[in-house]
């Protein structure tokens, strides 16, 4: 066991970059992922830029009226 | 005598106005109604559109649609006029006296809008005519940062902000400008719509001090539906230096709704203002508003009409009586629409085509004329008694349209300026720029000689500062280009460029209004594309929707400051101009096509305000540039962010052993997006692209600085140093050692860029505006379909020549 948890940390310790890199790929992952379903089935408030936030107008909340 | 006609600088008085639908609608609305004086300014430098004044503004209108206006250049012809003359007189003695047989009827009515007093949250609607500074009242009230500019349609459609004021939350609704409430454009059915199904607790009607008579017309209308209102006397300090004097308070008297002086820009009277909207909710004000009077003939019919709904239950159409039967008597589609669901509706009609011809025959016009007559009669009545107009209120206007309008140094002036902004968007935009990539070359470098090499290493190093560093640098050029912008907009030159430019608007099949979007989409497509729908025809709109994605947005810049610079030395700027100016082109050519083949029928008429010219106030230019700067960062932090590293990832794996470390190169030709690159590598091989290239154009579908990023993580190159960008795509060659980036291919490549569609944003901005994919599809096809046909033969024609 004791063996186990110091190979665990050996490994660790020389792969810590990579396991770092491989973390921020998943979150990377699980973001793009998720905005990818948000995309395609939330059905988001479209009403002001199409949901898009890239510019100013869509800083406060918009409400339509159809 | 037709209003084409007048001659330069000369007045006349208007008789009729002739045509029919929508575009006769906005002219009455606008002031051109029987006996209003009419004076011709100038005319834009290809002779269309003219320029004209009336009501103490200022109005372009094309030549075809001036020759729809009858007029006289003699008073007495209006005076002669007996059957309209008798109503006006009428009118002018009735609205200088309190009308109080409406008093009963108001109470009643304003039940509807009753509130709980326990509440505190008072919902309060900006209402007002464009550039009538509504949007700026509503960022300085409830301290956002909306867009604002010097021009109409800005906004186009509602948005909210709160702020609170003496314990109360105030929640602010700023709704898009309209002349009138009649159901023409899709501004005016959005207003109505709002006022009737949202039922604010209380209406700021924002008047622009500087054009009363005509900003007082959309208030009779909000007086006719009966809304609890409060005006705003907005750019008061305008009219106070114009030396023109207003009674306000007597106005304010005489229908019954506080008026309070305001200068949104500045801030002034915005407390003043929020106290009256306070009281009115409170119930504290206890004037009673007015009630219009319409003169005899048209008040008989609107109480025959009365009779006539009398007993039908009306209460779920949320309008007043006395509105909906001058809405019926006026032909308004929609609330005739409305009443088609009533029992006794085809009595109702019956009734409403009776007195529609009564009016007819007696006042010798249109029902729809009438009530615009009588309205503006009414304003003028108002007005005789508290507002004494000075004469030439607008000098420098003047004087500064007779240079910039000119017709033979209009244009000129119109490219210089184009020109000046592109030039100093490059040039003072580099020396801040160098220090940004100092700054990240440093980082880069510190990060190499102080961490172990390693995975994450090269992630932050090739995959972030390679990707976001290669963005970042282009900060300054975006807050620079949008410092002109916002010169444009604030100042009023917005108005005159559309002006100048309506005659080749006009050649294009397209409407002179279709400018202002084009002109938005150099800053953004998505909010371009939304601004569309100020423009009535919705052929004109669908066309100027397929077209705002060929105005290079800010987006694509840094493309072009990159490859321009590294490539064009000190040419860069005309090589600037010359995309934008390309991308113009294309979307007058495709807009031919698409009139041609796509949209034939109707041509739009072109009715524009040109407002006065105001100096920007520093505020409104710091903010323009301080929110680009900011979204920019934003985007740079997220997106950006997210995609450089996904690219960074695809290139960095799978891992082969049998490749060395150091050949970066070598390494991403084997990795995930090599593959993706090789891929597509064929279809842009006739380009003369490489599969970088490819990815990198792949990547920006998604935003267009993607493709910076992109290719700073692909260009990484094996160098022991952290180089700049353009030093890489400068030594970039391929396995034979030739360049990579040869002229052809950089021209090619930047055509590409401009040309093919801007980013997924504005595809569903065109999916959810024409209300169709297939429109959005046709765009993303086109507009790639052309982008490759276009650097194709670039390409394939260089290489003949060359």
């Amino acid at each position: 066991m004791f063996k186990g948890l110091l190979a665990l940390w050996g490994f660790i310790q020389a792969n810590v970059q990579l396991i770092i890199v491989v973390l921020i790929g998943i979150a990377v992952a699980v973001k793009l992922g998720y905005e990818i379903y948000r995309f395609f089935f939330v059905k988001k408030d479209t009403s002001y830029c199409n949901g898009c936030s890239m510019c100013e107008i869509s800083k406060i909340k918009k409400k339509k009226i159809s | 005598m037709r209003l084409s006609e007048l001659p330069t600088g000369e007045k006349a008085y208007i008789l009729k106005v002739h045509g029919s639908g929508a575009f006769r609608k906005r002219l009455l609305e606008m002031g051109f109604v029987r006996g209003e004086e009419v004076k011709a300014i100038l005319n834009a430098p290809l002779k269309d559109p003219i320029k004209y004044q009336i009501m103490g503004y200022e109005v372009s209108l094309r030549r075809s649609e001036a020759v729809m206006i009858e007029i006289s250049m003699l008073k007495e012809d209006v005076l002669s006029f007996r059957p309209w003359e008798e109503e006006k007189q009428e009118l002018l003695c009735t609205a200088q006296q309190a009308i109080p047989e409406c008093n009963r009827r108001q109470r009643r009515r304003r039940g509807r809008f009753r509130h709980d007093s326990s509440c505190r949250l008072i919902k309060a609607a900006l209402v007002g005519n464009p550039n009538s500074g509504k949007t700026s009242l509503f960022n300085l009230a409830s301290g956002a940062h909306e867009h604002v500019g010097n021009y109409g349609g800005v906004t186009v459609d509602s948005k909210i902000g709160r702020l609170y004021h003496k314990d109360y939350t105030i929640e602010l609704v700023d709704l898009p400008g309209t002349y009138s409430l009649s159901a023409y454009t899709p501004e005016e059915r959005y207003v109505r719509n709002y006022l009737v199904e949202e039922q604010p607790d209380v209406v700021i009607n924002v008047v622009s001090a500087s054009a009363l008579e005509r900003n007082l017309y959309l208030t009779t209308e909000l007086m006719d539906m009966e809304v609890p209102m409060v005006i705003a006397l907005n750019m008061y300090d305008e009219l106070e230096q114009s030396g023109s004097k207003f009674d306000y308070p007597a106005l304010s008297k005489m229908i019954g709704i506080p008026i309070v002086p305001t200068v949104a820009k500045r801030g002034e009277g915005i407390p003043e203002l929020l106290d009256e909207v306070i009281k009115k909710y409170e119930g504290e004000d206890k004037k009673d508003p007015a009630r219009i009077p319409y003169g005899r003939v048209l008040e008989r019919a609107i109480e025959l009409m009365e009779r006539e709904l009398a007993d039908v239950d009306i209460s779920h159409l949320h309008l007043p009586l006395r509105y909906l039967c001058i809405k019926l008597l006026e032909g308004d589609k929609e609330i005739e629409e409305m009443i088609g669901g009533l029992p006794k509706c085809d009595a109702i009609r019956a009734r409403r085509d009776k007195e529609r011809a009564y009016i007819d025959k007696l006042l010798r016009e249109d029902a729809e004329s009438a009530f615009a007559n009588a309205r503006y009669g009414f304003i003028e009545g108002a007005l005789k008694e508290t507002f004494t107009p000075k004469a030439n209120i607008h000098d420098t206007t003047r004087i500064l349209d007779a240079i910039v309008t000119n017709k033979y140094i209009g244009f000129p002036i119109f490219f210089l300026f184009m020109w000046l902004m592109f030039e100093a968007t490059f040039r003072l935009g580099e020396y801040p720029m160098q220090g940004i990539e100092w700054l990240v070359g440093t980082a880069g470098n510190f990060i190499r000689s102080h961490m172990a090499d390693g995975p994450l290493k090269d992630l932050l190093i090739e995959g972030i500062i390679g990707g976001v560093g290669g963005v970042i640098v282009f900060l300054p050029n975006i807050v620079i280009l949008y410092l002109f912008i916002a010169f444009m907009e604030d100042s009023g030159y917005m108005a005159r460029a559309a002006f100048i430019m309506d005659k080749v608007m006009h050649k294009m099949g397209l409407h002179g209004k279709s400018f202002i979007p084009l002109l938005m989409g150099f800053g953004c497509n998505v909010p371009a594309i939304l601004s569309t729908r100020t423009i009535e025809s919705r052929n004109s709109r669908m066309i100027t929707m397929l077209i705002v994605p060929f105005m290079s947005c800010s987006a694509r810049l840094p493309v072009y400051l990159l490859f321009a610079g590294t490539f064009f030395g000190r040419y860069a700027g005309l090589v600037l101009l010359g995309l934008y100016m390309t991308g113009i082109l294309i979307a007058v050519v495709s807009a031919r096509l698409f009139r041609r083949f796509l949209f034939k029928e109707e041509d739009t008429p072109f009715v524009m305000e040109l407002p006065p010219y105001r100096l920007p106030t520093f505020k409104s230019v710091m903010i323009h540039m301080w929110d680009r700067a900011y979204q920019y960062l934003k985007k740079i932090g997220g997106p950006i962010l997210i995609a450089s590293i996904i690219i960074w990832f695809l290139g960095y794996f799978p891992k082969n052993p049998s490749i060395p470390e150091q050949r970066v190169a070598e390494h991403q030709e084997h990795s995930y997006i090599g593959q993706i690159g090789k891929c597509i590598e064929p279809v842009m091989r006739p380009l003369g692209f490489d599969w970088k290239i490819s990815v990198s154009l792949l990547s920006g579908m998604a935003a267009k600085e993607i493709v910076i990023s992109t290719m700073g993580v692909l260009y990484a190159g094996d160098s022991e140093n952290q180089t700049s960008l353009q030093e890489r795509l400068l030594t970039e060659t391929h396995a034979d050692g030739t360049p990579v980036f040869t002229p052809l291919v950089v021209i090619g490549f930047l055509l590409f860029v401009l040309i093919y569609f801007p980013c997924i944003a504005t595809i569903a901005a065109i999916k959810e505006e024409s209300g169709s994919w297939k429109w959005a599809l046709f765009s993303v096809l086109y507009s790639t379909g052309l982008a490759w046909m276009v650097a194709f033969l670039v390409h394939w024609i260089g290489n003949l020549w060359i």
